[in-house]
């Protein structure tokens, strides 16, 4: 569904309409505090997140007939759920963080190159970043898991495939554009070789465009990660992420409704506030961008 | 629409297909020896030559892009190594649940979606708009895969009311198909309000308003026309990514479809079930875009003027 999102993504909207700055004040702190748990979790957690304890299996969150030491309640093995989110939260964003970057690297070196070669190279590239652009992400993650089997860093490295084909788009065209400007002739001028000109001249001038596609992006990937784990293809027991949890925790639906809820109420707010803080984000940067 | 610039259009699909198999074949065959793959160490040499001789996979690598080509062309995806059955034969027998599906899904999309959006749109800033986009935002925010497993937690769980998986009546549609079914009407929700917002604020608009029309009839008969143009794009993209689409969510409810099949062959790591799979979601994603640019170009003979092409 990413070209549908991305077209729906295309017509200007307001952040004003949906309920205004109060929205987007709890948005950003929600965002904010995910961070820091992402950031703090290994040194807050108050159990081990591995830590298993057959008295205390399937206990219910606090409040809803649980006890004090696991605030969250415990799972099918008697681990803590507050633990295990917090550890999950933080290999989540991880993992994103990592393809993210992993994407960005990869497209917008494409871009680069595919700018100042031209030609034969330039529409090869091209080539690839539509149909790359018209398959659904999901498929190529899995014919690529098929192809190499599944272990952590592999995962990583497909997870970082996914919207390489946007920054690929966006560089391309931002460097042709800027490679016209004055500055870029009269460096040239100097002889400055190409390379200098692009790392320390053309790349600063169009890093707002990339750092905007990259807030774009950041909850595709969230999503994508948990999409992956919840299918049991991406991250793997011991480690624990969001959809790991989620997908683990189906299986207990009936008798501990909470241990799908926990992570799922997190993956969509998290989600949703990405959304409204991308949107106010981009609103406040387009009109100077000119996207 | 001129035949040059449909042949051009066609052209250029039968390019990105082609573009997509041979990327499937290199990195097929990036992957190893596929005797070696398919029998692992089990087998001895003798054997390996003799099936590498069988599949031409002894021949130059050029040879194989041919041979490749031809038999993808004759429907041969090969033979799933779990069950033995012909990839193509097991993909088809499974198409028909995820069209079955999606097309439920689609239509429940269509029907929630677009009046909401234009509901919205003409309601402009009211509180019916504003209820409207943020449930628009918070559906399409909703994973597939928190969504099924909420809808199954309280209709199939709690209340007892729905079957939580499998295939049997029309009642074991209900929830994978609004599980599916949401996101899109969000979509669509948001695509509809701004199409028809965009359309309202037109010249003509104010012109039909101008020349003694009933409200009714610019909105129904002037604008709505105008704003179902970019709608058909959308819709079009979703047909086409149906496949796609329908992964997570045929996973969740045990539901026998293509994204299901792919899932399993995928843990199974049956790469000829995954590649047909691949391959027609490709080939279905190719047929979507073109089917988009002619439909818009007939819709909208104006666009296809004003390129030029």
């Amino acid at each position: 569904m990413d070209q549908v999102t991305a077209l729906a993504e295309a017509p200007p909207r307001r952040a004003r309409h949906l309920g205004g700055k109060v929205l987007l004040g709890m948005a950003v702190a929600w965002l904010a505090l995910m961070v820091v748990a992402a950031l703090t979790a290994h040194m807050i957690v108050p159990f081990d997140y591995r830590a298993t304890s057959l008295e205390a299996r399937l206990l219910p969150p606090i409040g809803l007939g649980g006890e004090f030491p696991y605030l969250l309640g415990t799972d099918h093995l008697g681990r803590d759920i507050l633990s295990r989110l917090l550890h999950s939260i933080q290999l989540s964003m991880a993992v994103a963080l990592a393809g993210s970057l992993i994407g960005a690297g990869f497209g917008i070196t494409l871009g680069f190159l595919a700018a100042h070669l031209r030609g034969v190279a330039d529409s090869v590239c091209m080539a690839l970043v539509d149909l790359q652009a018209a398959m659904p992400f999901m498929v190529v993650a899995l014919g690529v898991l098929a192809l190499f089997g599944n272990n952590f860093l592999l995962f990583i490295v497909v997870i970082g495939l996914h919207g390489w084909e946007r920054y690929a788009r966006l560089t391309r065209s931002l460097v042709l554009a800027e490679v016209e400007q004055g500055y870029v002739t009269a460096l040239r001028g100097f002889r400055a070789p190409p390379l200098l000109i692009y790392r320390r001249h053309v790349l600063p001038n169009i890093a707002a465009a990339l750092i905007v596609n990259f807030t774009l992006s950041f909850p595709e990937i969230i999503l994508l990660e948990s999409g992956l784990s919840f299918l049991g293809l991406g991250i793997q027991p011991p480690l624990t992420s969001l959809g790991n949890m989620l997908g683990f925790g189906r299986d207990y639906v009936a008798d501990a409704w909470w241990l799908p809820i926990v992570p799922g109420v997190v993956i969509f707010i998290t989600t949703l506030a990405m959304s409204l803080a991308g949107d106010a984000l981009r609103d406040r940067l387009d009109s100077s961008l000119n996207l | 629409m001129n035949g040059a610039w449909m042949a051009a259009k066609l052209l250029r699909a039968a390019a990105t297909l082609l573009l997509a198999v041979t990327v499937v074949f290199i990195v097929l065959r990036l992957a190893g020896d596929p005797a070696e793959i398919l029998f692992g160490d089990n087998v001895g040499e003798e054997s390996l030559i003799r099936y590498r001789a069988l599949w031409g996979l002894d021949q130059p690598l050029g040879v194989q892009y041919l041979l490749y080509l031809r038999s993808l062309l004759l429907g041969d995806f090969g033979l799933s190594s779990q069950s033995g059955a012909s990839a193509w034969q097991l993909m088809m027998g499974r198409l028909p649940y995820t069209l079955q599906l999606g097309g439920v899904s689609l239509l429940l999309a269509v029907l929630i979606g677009i009046p909401a959006g234009v509901a919205a749109a003409l309601a402009r800033g009211s509180l019916t708009d504003r209820v409207v986009m943020l449930a628009a935002v918070s559906s399409f925010c909703i994973p597939n895969f928190v969504l099924g497993v909420v809808l199954i937690l309280v209709f199939a769980e709690q209340f007892g009311w729905l079957p939580s998986h499998g295939t049997g009546g029309i009642w074991h549609l209900v929830l994978p198909a609004l599980t599916l079914g949401t996101g899109w009407a969000g979509v669509l929700a948001r695509f509809a309000r701004s199409a028809m917002l965009e359309v309202l604020g037109q010249p003509y608009i104010r012109g039909a308003r101008a020349s003694g029309l009933t409200e009714g009839r610019v909105r129904w008969r002037h604008a709505l026309p105008n704003a179902a143009i970019p709608l058909v794009t959308i819709l079009g993209f979703m047909v086409g990514g149906l496949v796609a689409g329908a992964i997570v969510t045929e996973s969740i409810f045990a539901w026998p479809g293509v994204g299901r099949l792919l899932v399993d062959s995928v843990k199974l790591r049956d790469l000829a079930v995954v590649q047909a799979i691949v391959l027609m979601v490709a080939a279905t994603m190719v047929a979507a875009n073109l089917v988009v640019d002619l439909l818009s170009a007939w819709l909208n003979p104006r666009l296809h003027a004003a390129t030029g092409a």
